[in-house]
């Protein structure tokens, strides 16, 4: 209430802006929040990909790769006090096409994955129906009102977005906690069996490259953090703070739902379940973890889609603010500072997607687009190294061993393209194809409406050399 | 008719009314202001760095 008397009378003033108001916590509930689904569901299918061991190894690597970025996002997000994210970065170091396409990137990435989650809604719910004795539960009510709620949430402003999202991320995370007391996760061979772990590798070394591509799952979408730049009250401390202790968060709930669904259900039925974590729960034989679990499933999924439309919307806006899109899509809400237009207008987007029912498509142009994310930031870390090099600007952050992080998460992304390439070839080079037109559009028809000047307002010195 | 079906219902008609209610609140915004006024934030615009500004103006000022 009273933040909304503030923007209220912020809306008063000549300029409007977007309102200060998140801490470390709502920037951790942000990351955490999209992500954490990926532990419900999802990550599974790298189990299916390269057996149990096979996933465990995936799993590391791949956190490796999130470390990575999480480090190189804290870095550079620290010293850009701007919503639009990475793109908001490839537009100050890299160039306008760069950061053209990054903002697609995530704003596909994202509004994908809403989609997604909103599916998981839906099926979620047939689930429960089925479980009770009603079948044929139509999922398409369920799927518009999750995406309809926390639009109508998102628009109303930002603090109570993400605080709705802390509280319902804080009990999906304990949610695991309560499966591993409950399985009595620390004696051996009780409920989780240490059989089922170790297991051979099914498809061999390639099979274990193969699973990278799912356990992705278990982190996608811990570098959305960057999208609160331009509204949390010190950006410096508050990104890089929220963002590495969510990581932590992450590698610790991906280990253990890991080990929890491969100790309790065999891995080849694991592989291919569409809720795991659920299934999992069904296996022990206790109806309040069962039921736990399902609120742990449905919060998880509710989170990411919350987070999901607060940071595609962010993107879409500071594009438009840039004239990257209409202007007319850089509006912000007088009264509840918010990108308004922008998450209103990503909504029937969501919603057809929503609409496809094609998970496993959806889940995949939203992964591939957020590959495409990383493989940009290494790059991106080295330009603005060399231009603003270390005391030539004020960082929150410094991310240390620089560049072997930046090496690495280059090398682990050409190695997930490889294995995605494996097993959504077609995809992934209808998804390029896209991307490259997209450009060409951006190129002839659409930079002229672009004012080279207005888009670099911040108070950054010049880079080296110019 | 069982619960699940009535939920459903429910959702149908709490979605319509949601999406009565953003579309009402956008277009009352969108008249009650000016467009420049909508379009006028800018990237890293801080706040508080500006109040931080204002106060150590008024600091000097009474000095």
């Amino acid at each position: 209430m009273e933040n909304e008397k503030e923007a209220e009378a912020k809306g008063k003033e000549d300029r409007i802006s977007l309102l200060k108001v998140l801490g470390p916590a709502h920037v951790w509930a942000l990351g955490v929040g999209i992500v954490l689904v990926g532990e419900y569901m999802g990550y599974n299918f790298s189990i299916g990909k390269g057996g149990a061991l096979g996933s465990i190894i995936a799993c590391w690597f791949i956190g490796l790769l999130y470390t990575c970025v999480a480090m190189i996002d804290s870095e550079v997000t620290s010293t850009v006090a701007a919503a639009g994210g990475q793109y908001s970065q490839a537009k100050h170091i890299i160039g306008p096409l760069m950061a053209f396409n990054v903002g697609l990137y995530l704003v596909f990435a994202y509004t994908m994955l809403e989609a997604a989650d909103a599916l998981v809604v839906g099926d979620l719910m047939v689930e429960a129906a089925r479980d009770f004795g009603v079948a044929n539960l139509d999922p398409k009510p369920f799927v518009v009102f999750t995406i309809a709620l926390l639009a109508w949430l998102n628009y109303r402003g930002v603090f109570m977005t993400l605080t709705v999202n802390f509280i319902i991320t804080a009990i999906a995370f304990i949610a695991i906690f309560v499966l591993f007391f409950a399985a009595r996760g620390w004696a051996p061979d009780v409920s989780v069996h240490q059989a089922g772990l170790l297991t051979k590798l099914p498809y061999g070394w390639l099979g274990v490259i193969a699973a990278f591509q799912f356990a992705i799952w278990y982190y996608l979408g811990i570098e959305g953090t960057c999208q609160a730049a331009e509204e949390v009250r010190s950006v410096a401390r508050s990104l890089p703070l929220g963002t590495m202790t969510g990581m932590m968060t992450l590698l610790i709930a991906a280990t253990m739902t890991w080990y929890l669904t491969a100790g309790l259900v065999p891995w080849e039925y694991l592989g291919v379940s569409f809720i795991p974590q659920y299934d999992a729960a069904r296996a022990l034989g206790n109806p309040f973890v069962t039921m736990v679990m399902f609120i742990g499933t449905l919060f998880s999924a509710v989170a990411s889609a919350n987070g999901t439309i607060n940071d595609a919307a962010r993107a879409w806006f500071s594009m438009g603010r840039d004239r990257y899109l209409p202007k007319w899509f850089g509006a912000v809400h007088p009264r509840y500072r918010t990108p308004y237009r922008s998450i209103l207008f990503l909504v029937p987007v969501a919603i057809s997607f929503g609409f496809t029912g094609l998970l496993d498509q959806v889940i995949t142009f939203s992964i591939l687009s957020g590959l495409l994310g990383y493989t940009f930031m290494p790059i991106n870390m080295f330009k603005f190294r060399r231009q603003w090099p270390l005391g030539s600007i004020r960082r929150g952050y410094v991310h240390p061993f620089h560049p072997f992080p930046a090496v690495t998460l280059f090398a682990l992304c050409c190695v997930t393209y490889f294995a995605t390439y494996l097993g959504y070839g077609a995809q992934l080079l209808a998804m390029m194809t896209f991307y490259i037109a997209a450009s060409i559009w951006f190129h002839f028809f659409r930079y002229k409406y672009v004012r080279r000047g207005d888009q670099f307002q911040m108070n950054w010195p010049r880079p080296k050399g110019y | 008719m069982n619960i699940f079906n009535l939920l459903g219902y429910a959702c149908w008609v709490g979605s319509a009314f949601l999406v009565l209610w953003l579309l009402v609140d956008f277009f009352k915004t969108n008249s009650q202001f000016e467009e420049d006024f909508l379009l006028s934030s800018r990237e890293g615009h801080d706040e508080i760095t500006d109040q931080e500004k204002s106060f150590a103006a008024d600091r000097e000022n009474k000095k």
